[in-house]
């Protein structure tokens, strides 16, 4: 029997060299599966014996047995000491043991049949079971996969790392914005409390101002009426004694009757004045739309103020542009009020040249109403002023009586007409007063004013 | 010094070893398992030794080694694919893998650990024990087949 396989046995690697040329071998030989493993397990067992025992030489043999045939495999230590120790596993899966001098151990297998090589081929069949390039390469190949494998796992690794320190530090950060968030939520709601607070507060004095302001009217509403009474009855009185009713008057009573009469006129505009004011202000006034003509109106309410101006000195114009409509949608009324007392207060405070009413139509399709006139004019600072109830300028304290009611009840009825008026004056030159009505009056509305200047 | 790739999947660990392995690679692979159920907090190790037409005493002991210790770690090891001639081999051998489980395929493997959770949750450990012992089939009708038991029966029937 030849060796086919021989294998110098001193390191780990050699044990897998012996596996690899044991197989190699039985592949050649067409064992069957089982045999195969047989074989290679049982040259592992031993070899690994031999590297364990300090190392040997195994050889592989075939040859023929009876009818079948049989692998011989020869296990000679260096250490002859240790002999008795080699193939304790091994013998599991020999068919026969035998030993051989007294280093050597010889495990037989019995194979059914083999497909044994020719003499001549087992010299090629040597030069074989050399370690082929491509299977180092192969083996190679694996091993570097293996270590790529190795490092992707590492960097896998390192970033699992990572990402844990991250999501620690996002934790982190987290507690923070969250402690932030609970802080600013107490600041919150601290912030929150005063305001409530505030409200209340506010919502009190708001309350206190309506109740202060009902309480106004009402005792507006009552003085008014129980001043006209008498008022009435003055003027009434003083007109019987002018009539001369009870008989002549001396010129000295005519004199006084009439400054009682003129007093007391006086005093009934105021009167009704305040009590108009009085009216608008507790909502008692209602406005109601109706088409106008607005050329009629003005009309009216010139001649009505006719009688009130100076007519030696003071000139009354009226202009009625071509534009504007035959009828306008407004309060007649209101209108009419506006207009009289904006003529009311030109004439009184003119002591001479011109008042000027004129009617346009404005540029947003509304009535742009402007009474100019020539008269002692305002001082800047009091024409923020002029519409305050009871305000007076000092021009005008010095120029003629008057309880200051008048521009402001107009402002007031512009105001429910959803208007307002303007003044701008020069002093010592004239003043102007100008009002644009809407096209659609909203009641209780204020809006911006639009007017021409001057 | 190669090593043998370790991949966590889930809660559980796959070795597979691919190529004819040194003694060496066997060690390591061995303290690598070791460490990384401790690190990962593994109850399961798989190791596929399906591509190995040799398991000798040497490496079936390194196995059966592996599986007790990562048990005493609260791991179940279970080794799968062997190949039927490596199993009579070993039979033949004499050898036992010890605490190692053994599955057909990965797949039988985790549905075996999975059973297994299910089954410490359900029952106490010393009785899950006691049936994987007696060879009953744990979790009722786990897929899982010991081919060592298979080669065992397949020996006894041939004359």
């Amino acid at each position: 029997m030849t060796p086919l396989v021989i294998t110098t046995l001193h390191k780990d690697a050699d044990v897998i060299e012996a596996r690899r040329r044991t197989r190699h071998l039985a592949e050649r030989l067409e064992l069957d599966i089982h045999e195969r493993t047989r074989i290679i397990t049982l040259v592992s067992e031993v070899a690994r014996d031999l590297v364990l025992s300090g190392g040997g030489t195994l050889s592989v043999s075939v040859g023929d047995r009876d009818a079948g045939a049989e692998v011989a495999i020869h296990a000679s230590t260096s250490r002859p000491s240790a002999v008795l120790e080699l193939g304790a596993n091994a013998s599991r899966l020999a068919d026969h043991v035998s030993t051989d001098g007294d280093d050597t151990h010889v495990f037989r297998l019995h194979l059914p049949r083999v497909n044994l090589p020719y003499p001549a081929a087992v010299a090629a069949l040597e030069a074989e079971l050399r370690p082929p390039e491509f299977t180092v390469d192969l083996l190679d190949d694996l091993l570097h996969q293996n270590r790529e494998l190795l490092s992707t796992l590492d960097e896998l690794e390192a970033s699992r790392a990572e990402q844990e320190r991250v999501n620690a530090e996002l934790a982190e950060t987290n507690l923070g914005v969250i402690a932030m968030y609970d802080e600013l939520s107490a600041e919150l709601d601290r912030t929150n409390r005063g305001v409530v607070a505030l409200y209340a507060d506010l919502d009190q004095q708001a309350r206190d101002l309506l109740s202060a302001n009902e309480t106004k009217t009402r005792f507006l509403n009552a003085v008014s009426h129980e001043l006209r009474t008498p008022v009435n009855s003055i003027i009434a009185l003083a007109n019987l004694l002018l009539e001369r009713a009870d008989g002549p008057l001396s010129s000295e009573q005519e004199r006084q009757a009439t400054y009682i009469l003129r007093s007391a006129t006086e005093l009934l505009d105021a009167v009704n004045d305040l009590l108009d004011l009085a009216r608008g202000e507790a909502g008692a006034l209602i406005v109601r739309v109706e088409p106008v003509d607005v050329r009629a109106l003005v009309t009216t309410a010139v001649q009505l103020i006719e009688p009130l101006i100076n007519s030696n000195s003071v000139t009354l114009n009226t202009t009625v542009a071509a534009t504007v409509p035959a009828k306008f949608n407004t309060d007649p009324a209101i209108v009419a009020h506006i207009l009289r007392n904006l003529m009311a207060n030109a004439a009184k405070y003119t002591p001479s040249g011109t008042i000027e009413v004129t009617v346009d139509r404005a540029e947003d399709g509304g009535l742009a109403l402007s009474v100019t006139d020539t008269g002692v004019g305002i001082a800047a600072q009091d024409l923020t002023r002029v519409f305050d109830e009871f305000f007076r300028a000092d021009s005008a304290r010095t120029m003629a009586s008057g309880t200051g009611l008048g521009l402001a009840l107009a402002q007031q009825l512009a105001r429910r007409l959803g208007t307002e008026i303007t003044a701008t004056s020069i002093p010592g030159h004239g003043s102007t007063f100008a009002v644009t009505l809407p096209v659609r009056p909203r009641p209780g509305q204020h809006s911006p004013p639009q007017h021409p200047s001057g | 010094m190669d090593r043998i790739p370790i991949l966590k999947i889930g809660s559980r660990l796959l070795a597979t070893i691919q190529s004819d392995l040194h003694d060496a690679m066997a060690l390591q692979l061995e303290d690598d398992l070791a460490e990384s159920v401790v690190r990962y907090q593994s109850d399961g190790v798989i190791v596929d030794v399906s591509a190995l037409d040799v398991v000798d005493s040497y490496v079936g002991r390194m196995l059966a080694h592996m599986a007790s210790v990562t048990r005493l770690l609260g791991a179940d090891t279970v080794v799968v694919g062997i190949r039927p001639a490596v199993a009579i081999t070993l039979v033949e051998l004499g050898l036992s893998l010890g605490d190692a489980r053994t599955a057909l395929t990965v797949e039988h493997a985790f549905a075996y650990l999975d059973s297994m959770g299910a089954e410490r949750q359900a029952e106490a450990d010393s009785q899950s024990d006691a049936h994987l012992r007696d060879g009953a089939e744990p979790g009722g009708g786990s897929p899982i087949l010991d081919p060592l038991r298979l080669a065992q029966a397949q020996i006894n029937r041939s004359p």
